[in-house]
């Protein structure tokens, strides 16, 4: 009994040791190096969208948002600027078209397309736990994941890993 | 000048405090109070940490920029309430704080306990070993009397959202809970020492109940401050931090049922003193994750690796020492032979029950951590995993509840029993029925449970009624299990209504546009800028009228904070029992005349601070029947 608990209490202590070392913040992608997953939705000018297209682009960035989440509102002046050298392409959560066209009429189209994800089932998919989440995808493969609004010092990264793909 | 006079209270606590460390670690067990009086110890260093304190407490109501911690954490604009309780609203000055109620509770036993001048020796040895331990944290790795130099002008400011009266009271009644448990801990501790003997409990039952006191007050005022201060229309998110304060409060509900089996029964009595230690050692597991910040959490606060692994070697040396101490010293007492259907089998199902979801509650809070030392992937486990795991267990754990206080002692009989409580029965099937009616439309799931939130209150009213027909007195211990257990009652029946029945919407809401929601309306008047101390308001006008009647105009707020450009959100909250309508705002569209508005219906919130407060009260009445026995 004494060394069992000795036992549990040493592998507790050297875990909590070990976690102090990690960043919780940092969070990486089941996804990363991995083909997107398949889908196929509805965007909002009524065309599709489908995995298909996005891995016709050499480089892409999916950004998941919606008009209803502030963030979205602060990271949109970067999306703007990222647009003029990388295809965007929005998915909007659970978003009404009407709130997201008076959304873009105020703020700017940074997009491609958006795909309207009414039920939320494509950022599950793509393992999206909260909205913005930005990828990065070359070739259909996902190489990045941003977690939180794309903010100025974080367009660094972003292109850089762009350019390398390209 | 005052600053450094704090300093220097804060060493003679360090010294004073060394004593009885050295004392614990190389004098012999056999006790020499010529020099060693570890009373006197205790008064001196509960004197020079308040004296500390108040060094402290006065810098910042002066400003005193030159400080490292004020100057980030405080403002001369801040309203004087604010700068006060800014004090603990740092990690430096929370951790003086934690030192300030380490020592209180010494002092306090030092004063009050009815132990032997002996046993005080021993309990309060430990206890200033304790406070030794989290001086030297202070001292060497979070010093709030640390300067900086050239002194800014201007602090930084304190955190928007911690300037809010429910706040300002939260963090030193979680610390009075907290730490509470450490008198606990040292109690149980000493008790080891000289062999365990139903003695020690009795001494050991008034620190429990006002430590769990404080505690259920100290988280009550935390989820309520969340509930109506983030705007995220909920009470409890499963956050790590808030499980951290949840772990030690189960564990302490275990201790004050098993508690009442020991000190009468002599039954017990070594899981006691074990669950005191546990219970201890997760109020400073919570403060380790809180503080270090190994786990991601709302409660965003510094992550200083050095820190951690001083809090994280203090809780391991406090553990070891605690357990070892179990292991060594516990002689066995006879196997007690507890029958399943008897109060004290219904006592030990509790701990039982208990344990299982504090297990559950740590496993969910630190697997994201183990599973990112062993095994390199990220994962977080939220709300879902601790409401599918927790709620199954909720079921049977509310059966015994209703049935324990009516089952005899020693040993019992179902169909006695049943045939004992025929009435309260026959009760049980109308409320259900009632309840079933009103409500057949909503989910199965919450109609069970506000059933059995019905089911505990009217069990326990109706143990009081048994009492008034036979015209006797109610005891105080009756009365305070009665009120407890409502207390439980009514937070199932809110937290039920809360989450599982809550409405949302979530719009753009244009200025004259009415929304429906359960039977009110709300109609959006449009904004006005209002000014306060330090912030600038975007005051929401919201009409509600409930079926054509108008009720009131409800003001939900955003408020810019002007020094540190921070954003809060104010909800409005109409409660009325039924349900509160909760109403947040958010930011402004098409040149303001659309605006962002959350609404939502959390029907029986208001049931959650009422059941906290019946929480809080019978655990008052326990205490001070716990007092009036021992004398």
């Amino acid at each position: 009994m004494k060394y069992l608990f000795t036992l549990i209490f040493l592998l507790f202590t050297f875990i909590l040791y070990e976690g102090l070392k990690k960043d919780p913040r940092s969070i990486p992608s089941n996804l990363i190096s991995k083909e997107i997953p398949e889908f196929s939705i509805k965007t909002f000018s009524n065309s599709d969208l489908s995995d298909f297209e996005l891995k016709n682009d050499n480089v892409a960035i999916i950004n998941f948002f919606a008009s209803w989440c502030p963030p979205c509102r602060v990271e949109h002046k970067q999306l703007l600027k990222l647009s003029n050298d990388i295809p965007i392409y929005g998915i909007a959560k659970k978003n009404k078209k009407q709130d997201l066209s008076k959304w873009l009429n105020e703020l700017g189209n940074p997009y491609k397309k958006i795909g309207m994800d009414e039920t939320g089932l494509l950022s599950i998919e793509w393992g999206v736990y909260g909205i913005p989440e930005t990828f990065i995808v070359g070739d259909g493969v996902v190489k990045y994941r941003h977690v939180g609004p794309v903010m100025r010092r974080d367009l660094e990264t972003i292109k850089n890993i762009a350019k390398d793909l390209q | 000048m005052i600053s450094e006079i704090g300093l220097i209270f804060l060493i003679l606590t360090f010294v004073i405090s060394s004593f009885s460390f050295f004392n614990l670690l190389f004098v012999s067990k056999k006790n020499n109070h010529t020099f060693f009086d570890e009373l006197k110890f205790s008064k001196l260093a509960f004197f020079f940490t308040i004296a500390s304190f108040i060094c402290l407490s006065y810098s910042f109501l002066v400003s005193d920029f030159s400080l490292n911690v004020i100057s980030k954490n405080s403002n001369s604009q801040l309203p004087l309430i604010y700068k006060l309780t800014g004090v603990w609203g740092n990690h430096e000055g929370s951790i003086l704080l934690w030192l300030l109620v380490m020592t209180f509770f010494g002092y306090l036993f030092s004063i009050n306990s009815s132990a032997s001048a002996d046993f005080k020796n021993n309990v309060l040895r430990i206890q200033n070993t304790l406070c030794f331990l989290i001086t030297s944290f202070i001292l060497f790795t979070s010093n709030p009397f640390e300067k900086t130099f050239p002194p800014p002008i201007e602090g930084a400011d304190l955190n928007p959202l911690l300037q809010d009266p429910g706040l300002a009271i939260h963090p030193p009644f979680l610390y009075l809970g907290y730490v509470g448990f450490s008198i606990i801990y040292s109690i149980s501790v000493a008790a080891l020492s000289e062999g365990v003997k139903n003695y020690f409990i009795a001494i050991l039952k008034p620190w429990v109940f006002i430590s769990w006191i404080f505690l259920t007050c100290g988280i009550g005022l935390g989820s309520w401050w969340a509930y109506y201060e983030l705007g995220w229309g909920g009470f409890w998110f499963w956050d790590p931090v808030e499980n951290a304060s949840l772990l030690p409060w189960l564990t302490a509900s275990a201790l004050l049922h098993t508690i009442v089996i020991a000190d009468k029964k002599n039954i017990l009595v070594n899981w006691t003193i074990l669950l005191s230690i546990v219970t201890f050692i997760l109020s400073l597991l919570g403060t380790f994750l809180v503080r270090s910040g190994v786990l991601v959490s709302v409660h965003a606060f510094a992550n200083d690796p050095t820190r951690g692994i001083y809090i994280l070697a203090l809780l391991a040396s406090i553990s070891f020492f605690g357990i070892f101490k179990y292991f060594n010293n516990t002689h066995r007492f006879n196997r007690p032979n507890i029958s399943l259907i008897s109060r004290e089998g219904m006592i030990s199902l509790n701990n039982i029950f208990m344990l299982s979801i504090t297990f559950t509650i740590l496993i969910g809070t630190i697997y994201p951590l183990f599973s990112s030392v062993l095994f390199n992937s990220k994962i977080s486990v939220g709300a879902p995993f601790f409401n599918s795991i927790l709620m199954p267990i909720m079921f049977p754990f509310v059966i015994g509840m209703i049935l324990g206080p009516y089952i005899k002692w020693g040993k019992d009989d179902l169909i006695l029993l049943l045939n004992r409580i025929k009435v309260l029965l026959i009760i049980f099937v109308l409320i259900s029925l009632v309840v079933w009616y009103l409500s057949y439309k909503d989910p199965v799931l919450s109609i069970i449970f506000i059933i059995l939130g019905c089911w505990i209150i009217l069990s326990s009213v109706y143990e009081i009624f048994q009492f008034v027909q036979l015209k006797k007195k109610i005891p105080k211990k009756i009365f305070a299990q009665v009120l407890a257990h409502i207390g439980i009652g009514l937070l199932i029946i809110g937290a039920t209504g809360s989450s599982i029945l809550k409405q949302e919407k979530i719009q753009f809401q244009e200025i004259g546009e009415s929304i429906k929601i359960k039977n009110f309306q709300i109609q959006f008047l449009g904004v006005t800028k209002i000014e306060g101390p330090n912030y600038i308001s975007q005051t929401g006008n919201f009409l509600i009228t409930e079926n054509s009647k108008k009720l009131k105009i409800l003001k939900p707020e955003k408020r810019f904070y002007n020094t540190g450009k921070q954003v809060t959100t104010e909800a409005a909250i109409h409660s009325t029992i039924f349900g509160d309508l909760y109403i947040a705002i958010g930011d402004a569209h098409e040149n303001k005349s659309q605006w962002t508005t959350r609404i939502w219906f959390n029907p029986f919130t208001i049931w959650i601070w009422i059941g906290v407060f019946f929480l809080a009260v019978g655990g008052s009445f326990s205490f001070i029947n716990s007092l009036s026995r021992k004398r």
